[in-house]
């Protein structure tokens, strides 16, 4: 094996702690899935242990291993739609480099997923309306539920968020009309 | 000549077992001495102390039952108060004791043995099969498990390679292993189903195959559901039908059983080629009086099939449930891949061919491309200039118990392996030196529900008011789909010593001693 890969997989392993999943995967953060699972196998190609079965134990391998279970690691949480949603917004409101999806981020998605209907049974009724409105792009309508909504629940942020996207797609269509 | 020494494929099965080897880049299997590509998976003990391995040892089941162990694989990597135990100690007749930590033991001519004692007997047959072939001795092999299997049951399989002397490469998946076998060198693009009903076990895993990647997207199964089954079901029908005749219970009749036991494997297998199978059992029972009783009956593949059917469907269950976990319906399946002996009824054919709604792929031998599957990775895995390589998942949840009797998810299933997940502990109680966890597997948040792998204690950290000390305890699931724990103290980077307990294995000394028995153990090679 040539030493600059050695030397390279011994730098990177030690650098994995500092680096999102975007990249680990070496893929752009707006990638599809199926990019993301062929940057999967790409990584795979190089880093996958079976590949240096015969290696002798050492720095080189045990780099490897490390590498190529963060490699996993990333897979498994952007391949998954939520739990991608809630990586990009901890990557956005952290700014930082590295960052894994920690049980933290479970437990934020867990608390998210009782916000994501409402807190209120009005709340919840006037959310799910809401979106079959958005869904069959009756974004006046959805607008207007959400509103509706807002005034059971005037903390919410995911009315108020979908409230504005309503509104905005509102504007969309005129303008493309 | 290969660059690397020879490495077997190994599929250590419930009923048979076959290994194999690659020659010149293609998997052959072994045959023994006398042409069976198969072996059974029976180990028989002597009363001179001699052991009798394979298809001689069958045979030895209708004359010394109690010193005859078949299904050991039933029994491998369990609890003594698992369901199957309890079903084995009913109808085994060797006798099944309990060792310790509610382990299992079987006790055979007044000698107690681990059932990975048992599988290694059979695994030192393989080897010894294969060196006769190759006329050098081998060390290394692969072996495979079903995909189901959880940590206790591949750690013990991996026990069992150690203990027959042999040094295992990987503990593979059965499905997988068929995958690899069909998809090897071909350049494939496509997703396949595989089917593997064994004799004890079915699995079910959905691939894609590229050109070089064997990814498994999801896999799911029943440790509970095989050809014995079928086998006991007909058994019991044959029971039944023998009592309305004569009022006479052969469930009571330790012989009388095995003979219908074997009747039943047999007629089972006769229906892969006919629509009905004529029974005949000579002096099956003799009464106190000394009146002699045959048993005669003629069976249709109607009635075998309402016999069994409820087996049948339970397996497509089991394949709903892995296409739903792969986000997938039978119609983005390109191919089917059957596997495992059962899979040759017409029964089970018909069946799969009805749910996929395709013709399963022809040209694959159910009893041997699983260890020829095994052949191809364990060369893979030693030839550096190799490029396939194998991207499988771990088919249960690893759980941590939690209070109440309480469970929380550390690694959900299906999730690809090798991976690691960390988790923080912190100490409840000032001055606390130890922290202990309970590692479990399963898909139930409530702690019994599940299968325990163990208990560890972490200990050698600071000793400081509570709170102060933080555990980092990381918890892997390696390429053998074998689970590791290991715990360090963050703030000073030390590990923390780990004590594993409660768990169903087998201690070092153990694994050394029966190693010791085993590998000097002479298995009988003449053919009485």
């Amino acid at each position: 094996m040539d030493q600059k890969f050695s030397e390279e997989v011994i730098v990177l392993a030690n650098l994995i702690d500092e680096m999102n999943y975007y990249q680990v995967l070496r893929v752009n953060p707006r990638a599809s899935l199926g990019q993301i699972r062929e940057a999967y196998h790409t990584q795979s190609r190089l880093y996958h242990p079976d590949r240096y079965f015969n290696y002798p134990d050492g720095p080189f391998k045990q780099s490897i291993y490390k590498i190529s279970k963060r490699v996993t690691e990333a897979y498994v949480t952007l391949r998954d739609a939520q739990k991608r949603g809630f990586y990009d917004q901890q990557l956005q409101q952290s700014g930082s480099q590295k960052l894994r999806y920690t049980e933290q981020s479970e437990q934020a998605q867990k608390k998210a997923k009782v916000e994501e209907t409402g807190k209120t049974d009005k709340g919840r009724q006037l959310y799910r309306q809401g979106m079959a409105e958005m869904k069959r792009r009756d974004f006046v309508a959805a607008e207007r539920t959400f509103k509706m909504a807002l005034a059971y629940e005037p903390d919410s942020e995911l009315f108020k968020k979908l409230c504005e996207e309503a509104g905005n797609n509102i504007k969309t269509d005129y303008k493309i009309k | 000549m290969p660059a690397h020494e020879p490495v077997l494929g190994i599929d250590l099965g419930t009923s048979y077992s076959c290994v194999s080897i690659l020659e010149d880049g293609q998997p052959t299997v072994i045959p023994n001495e006398w042409g069976e590509r198969t072996q059974a998976s029976v180990v028989s003990f002597l009363n001179d102390g001699r052991i009798q391995v394979g298809n001689d040892a069958k045979r030895r089941l209708l004359t010394h039952p109690q010193q005859t162990v078949y299904s050991a694989k039933r029994l491998i990597g369990r609890f003594i108060f698992s369901p199957e135990v309890k079903k084995a100690k009913a109808v085994c007749p060797y006798e099944i004791v309990e060792g310790p930590n509610h382990g299992i033991r079987i006790k055979v001519l007044g000698e107690v043995l681990s059932v990975p004692q048992i599988s290694a007997l059979v695994l030192k047959e393989m080897k010894e099969i294969a060196e006769g072939y190759l006329g050098q001795t081998v060390n290394k092999a692969v072996v495979t498990v079903p995909a189901y299997f959880n940590d206790n049951q591949r750690q013990a399989t991996h026990d069992a390679g150690r203990i027959a002397g042999l040094e295992v490469l990987r503990i593979i998946n059965e499905p997988t292993a068929a995958a690899l076998s069909y998809g090897f060198g071909k350049e494939l693009n496509e997703r396949v189903a595989v089917y593997d009903l064994g004799g004890g076990t079915f699995d079910i895993s959905i691939l894609e195959i590229g050109s070089d990647t064997f990814e498994v997207i999801a896999t799911a199964g029943d440790t509970y559901l095989g050809g014995d089954d079928i086998d006991m079901r007909l058994m019991d029908h044959f029971a039944e039908e023998f009592m309305e005749e004569t009022g006479i219970n052969l469930r009571t009749n330790v012989n009388a059983l095995q003979r219908l036991r074997e009747v039943a494997e047999e007629t089972k297998k006769a229906f892969s080629s006919k629509k009905k199978v004529k029974v005949s059992v000579p002096e099956i029972h003799t009464d106190p009086g000394g009146n002699v009783y045959d048993f005669n009956t003629v069976i249709s593949s109607e009635t075998f099939i309402q016999l069994t059917m409820d087996l049948v469907q339970r397996s497509f269950k089991v394949c709903d449930e892995a296409l739903q976990s792969a986000n997938m319906s039978v119609h983005d399946i390109d191919g089917v891949i059957l596997v495992g002996g059962p899979t040759r009824l017409p029964l089970i054919r018909d069946s799969v061919r009805h749910y996929f709604g395709k013709e399963p792929l022809a040209g694959i031998d159910p009893d041997e491309v699983v260890a020829m599957g095994a052949a191809i990775q364990g060369d893979a895995l030693l030839d550096t200039e190799s490029t396939a390589f194998l991207l499988d998942v771990t088919p249960l949840t690893l759980r941590l118990a939690t209070v109440g009797g309480y469970t929380e998810q550390i690694i959900g299933r299906n999730t690809p392996v090798p991976i690691d997940r960390t988790r923080t502990f912190t100490t409840s109680r000032d001055n606390q030196e130890r922290v202990k966890i309970r590692i479990l597997q399963g898909e139930s948040n409530r702690v019994e529900e599940n299968e325990m792998l163990g208990e560890f204690e972490f200990a050698g950290f600071r000793v400081a008011p509570r709170g102060e000390v933080q555990i980092e305890v990381t918890f892997e699931i390696d390429s053998n789909g074998i689970v590791n724990v290991s715990a360090r103290d963050p703030e000073t980077g030390q590990s923390a010593s780990t004590t594993v307990s409660l768990s169903s294995g087998l201690s070092e000394d153990e694994i050394q001693a029966s190693a010791d028995q085993v590998q000097a153990a002479d298995l009988m090679q003449e053919r009485s």
